[in-house]
């Protein structure tokens, strides 16, 4: 026995040194390739209360991941009784080196209180495991990766947690007995192990005992090789999560004269944030389920992007070590499965990261390809030509003389901020309100409320240009800092108390991105304003919706559509609902099946708006399919662009149902 | 190979033009772009010497402002400029020409010259015939194809009735490029960047020994066009619209 004693502390000691050795150069070689990025990112580690509090919520409280319930709950069971047993199988590999290492003695009641607790959290893996696998084999989501490496992972869970049970049980029956396991106790009745011999017993808790060590260890070795990755990146991904749901894309320094290149061309310019992100995927596929491209037959697929670009970035890996991120190949190229049209089916409708349990930033390698490919390769959609002209010209997508941007308000008494630069709201139209014909009438629309509210208010009408987001989210960043520009220099010029927008890009561009050219106002959109000026007693509702009186129904006739820009970028959503009820005087709303923070875009966002849409199903159909099956009569929208988008998908499926701006709604209740 | 293109600077026919005076125009609001037609004829030259090697040069008439059609072709990948500056708003076309003459030769010795078949502003449709005139050169406008074989341009121009003919023209010769030739580059932004700081000799009609005044050609009244009157929809069954079609031709245009 005591021979054996010294052959186990003999290999214990030579399997941890080799499986941890391996372990430490996978990581290490991990985090060197996050520090050997070249790509920028500013960040400063702020509100760290903030964030460790995030961290409790969302990683010890898993409450992330529990939004979707049955999975999120599995989840938590695994994650839970996984931490549980890790204490207890160091104890092991300690004791097995040196068997004088023994908390039992020292700590009796920790020790016993400690073993009861994890032998219970331990048999919950057991039943999160099976749900687990019920899913990969019953359920099988379209979006869950099923493949080896993820069978393997819950075979490696299920074997610690077995063999920790066994190596219970067997602890039971020997001599030295250091505590109660109320499950792992089981397995003796169960399987009558208390009539085996003491001879028996040992050899049965030595064989417990390896099996579980080798595949704790194989764990180990596995892990960085695997998406398991996940196990040592999803904490600090979270942790550094951004704080607050509005973003701005990051504005890139065209006229810097040093910069190579401009956007995402290589993995090698990726940023350390890019790279813990893309170690911080499990495959989990919420994000496939929730995009609008995938969902509707499109290459594009976040999690297969998250997936590809970290296989291009392990494939480089050694050229960006060595600091040869030049020689890397590029991310769009022959045979790369990150193809032109993943990149452009993206609707940047941000569903993906706002599903992502561990706070992956999809779109930031969405959008800085598509930048890269616009301002380095001259690459894009063919279509996006004559818009980006036309932006470049007269600084509206439709080319539209731009000094006729006023002409929608012809006759209607509304002046210009040159005129009255003093007005109390600038009401900064759009190419939409001011030039689209559906888009028109919705800013004439929102002319007449606000007249009729008492709003002091004025147009910029030719000084306006395009605000910017359809060129930087179709990537041309050096055509989006132009209109950019051209807008804060007249902005500044008439520091405006506040801007008031009735489009959902206008208004997400201007409030989150303008600041980084210098131009900080007030920003608010109409769906806010027009609740405001209903509480204030400025406007009354006075009649009752056409649409829905002649429905004669009081049942969920009207449903909101959520714009993307208002609700996933700004986390608008009870605005316009609480607008509609007070404009429908108290009317109930129907709720679409995918609405809210699972809003399904309307297909026109990142610049799709302008683009052919060819392959699989047009988006605004999937959506419009879904006003159908919601019985609504009436569909309110806050974007013109959402607007337009399902009045055509409605057309298509030759179903009449009203589409109207909540603008236009206000305007028609309140006259 | 040395290629010589010809572009205007004009106004966008998109914009609104602002009249100013009896024959002029606010040209200082009015968005201008290069010349469209243009665009096929630097694409067209930057292509052949993408492949050929050489350099092309863009010629460009105008006010001071034409620089940025010339930057904007240089941005397509032109190798460098030369601007002709005038004063008028309006030159006519037999100076244009001469002044595109005087600055490509005074230049070098070209092997192809190109043009775009019109400008969108005056439309004269004179430019091209009227420089190959001056430089004794074969020209052919309007070319929808063109390659270079054997020392030869070899063009196709459509001819109506769905033909096309194939015309050969011996180098150098004047070609004037329409919509169909290529699909003019949207430029990288590094080369926007790079084209801000190439070459561009300025000089002025004195300089190549012309004057304005020698303008055959006058606008003597430039006035907007009137709006075009709202079309009326006529709602109802056809049968009926048609009747009321009728009856508006009749009896209030009088137009049958």
């Amino acid at each position: 026995m005591d021979s054996y004693v010294i052959v186990k502390s003999v290999l214990m000691l030579a399997a941890l040194s080799a499986a941890f050795s391996v372990f430490f150069i996978r990581s290490r070689r991990l985090f060197r390739l996050i520090r050997s990025v070249r790509g920028k990112l500013p960040f400063t580690l702020d509100r760290v209360k903030e964030r460790l509090v995030v961290l409790l919520t969302d990683v010890v409280g898993q409450s992330n991941v529990r939004r979707k319930a049955l999975p999120g709950v599995a989840h938590t069971l695994i994650f839970f009784g996984f931490l549980a047993v890790q204490p207890h199988s160091l104890e092991l590999m300690l004791k097995g080196v040196c068997p004088a290492f023994d908390p039992a003695k020292w700590f009796p009641a920790v020790y016993g209180g400690y073993l009861f607790v994890a032998d219970v959290l331990a048999a919950l893996v057991l039943i999160g495991l099976a749900y687990a696998v019920y899913r990969r084999v019953v359920e099988r989501p379209k979006y869950l990766t099923l493949n080896t490496d993820a069978n393997l992972i819950i075979l490696f869970t299920c074997v610690i947690i077995v063999t920790f049970q066994f190596i219970n049980a067997f602890q039971t029956l020997l001599p030295v007995h250091v505590a109660a396991f109320p499950v792992s106790g089981l397995w003796i009745g169960l399987l009558g192990l208390e009539r085996l011999g003491a001879g028996q017993i040992t050899a049965g808790y030595e064989i417990a005992y390896w099996l579980h060590m080798a595949t704790i260890l194989g764990f180990l070795v596995y892990i960085p090789g695997s998406k398991h990755l996940h196990l040592l990146a999803a904490a600090p991904n979270v942790f550094l999560k951004p704080l607050q749901r509005e973003k701005a894309m990051p504005k890139t320094d065209i006229e810097d004269e040093s910069a190579e290149t401009f956007g995402l061309g290589k993995v090698s310019e990726l940023n350390w944030k890019n790279v813990l992100n893309l170690y911080a995927c499990t495959e989990c596929g919420r994000c496939e389920e929730q995009c609008p491209a995938d969902q509707t037959g499109k290459p594009l697929s976040p999690k297969k992007v998250i997936h590809d670009f970290k296989r291009d970035l392990l494939a480089h890996a050694d050229a960006i070590l060595a600091g040869k991120g030049d020689a890397v190949d590029p991310i769009v190229r022959e045979g790369s499965p990150i193809t032109a049209d993943v990149i452009w089916s993206c609707t940047t409708c941000r569903a993906c990261e706002d599903i992502c349990p561990v706070n992956i930033e999809q779109l930031d390698f969405i959008l800085e390809t598509r930048k890269h490919q616009v301002l380095m390769q001259a690459s894009f959609p063919p279509e996006m030509q004559a818009t980006f002209t036309n932006l470049e010209n007269q600084a509206n997508p439709w080319g539209f003389s731009a000094d006729t941007r006023a002409d929608w308000s012809k006759g209607m008494n509304v002046p210009l901020m040159c005129d009255r630069p003093e007005a109390e709201i600038l009401y900064f139209v759009g190419c939409a309100g001011a030039f689209d014909d559906r888009g028109k009438k919705i800013a004439q629309a929102m002319a007449r409320v606000l007249q009729r509210a008492g709003v002091d208010f004025a147009i910029l009408g030719p000084e306006e240009a395009c605000n910017g987001d359809l060129a930087r989210r179709a990537g041309n960043e050096y055509l989006a800092q132009t209109l950019i520009k051209q807008n804060v220099e007249v902005l500044n010029r008439y520091k405006p108390q506040k801007i008031l927008t009735g489009c959902p890009h206008c208004f997400n561009i201007i409030k989150n991105e303008y600041p980084q050219f210098g131009a900080a106002y007030p920003v608010v959109h109409h769906s806010e304003w027009l609740r405001a000026l209903f509480r204030q007693g400025r406007l009354k509702s006075v009649k009752g919706i056409k649409e829905l009186e002649a429905t004669g129904s009081a049942a969920g006739p009207l449903a909101f559509h959520d714009s993307c820009y208002l609700g996933r970028w700004n986390g608008i959503y009870d605005a316009p609902r609480d607008l509609l009820r007070a404009a429908g005087s108290g009317i109930r709303l129907a709720e679409m099946r995918r609405h809210g923070a699972k809003g399904f875009c309307c297909g026109a966002g990142g610049g799709r708006m302008f683009m052919e849409e060819t392959i699989g199903k047009r988006i605004n159909i999937e959506r419009a399919e879904e006003v159908i099956a919601s019985g609504a009569a009436l569909i309110a929208t806050a974007c013109p662009f959402c607007a337009t988008m399902l009045s055509d998908g409605l057309r298509d499926c030759q179903t009449p149902r009203s589409v109207k701006d909540i603008a236009e709604i206000v305007d028609e209740v309140t006259a | 190979m040395k290629i010589y293109v010809c572009v205007k600077h004009v106004p966008d026919t998109a914009a609104n033009i602002k009249t100013a005076g009896a024959n002029g125009f606010d040209d200082a609001v009015c968005k201008f772009i290069a010349n469209p037609y243009d665009e096929y004829a630097v694409e067209q030259a930057v292509r052949l010497m993408e492949s050929q090697g050489g350099e092309v040069v863009v010629v460009s008439v105008g006010k001071e402002a034409a620089m940025a059609t010339l930057r904007s072709a240089m941005a397509m990948g032109a190798t460098r400029g030369i601007l002709v500056t005038v004063e008028s708003q309006f030159l006519d076309s037999e100076i244009t020409s001469q002044a595109l003459k005087a600055a490509i030769e005074k230049d070098g010795k070209p092997d192809l010259i190109f043009t775009g078949k019109v400008a969108v502003d005056t439309e004269g449709f004179q430019t091209a015939y009227r420089l190959a005139e001056a430089m004794s050169l074969p020209v052919v406008n309007e070319i929808l194809k063109m390659e270079l074989r054997d020392g030869k341009a070899v063009v196709e121009r459509e001819i109506g009735g769905g033909s096309r003919e194939v015309l050969e023209a011996g180098l150098p010769c004047v070609l004037g490029a329409t919509k169909g030739l290529n699909e003019p580059r949207y430029p990288k932004f590094p080369d926007i960047m790079k084209a801000k700081k190439k070459e561009v000799k300025q000089m002025t009609l004195a300089d190549l020994g012309l004057s304005a005044a020698a303008a055959r050609i006058e606008l003597v009244k430039l006035e907007k066009a009137p709006d075009r009157s709202g079309a009326k929809i006529i709602p109802g069954p056809s049968r009926e619209a048609a009747q009321a079609l009728v009856h508006i031709l009749r009896n209030v245009e009088k137009v049958i």
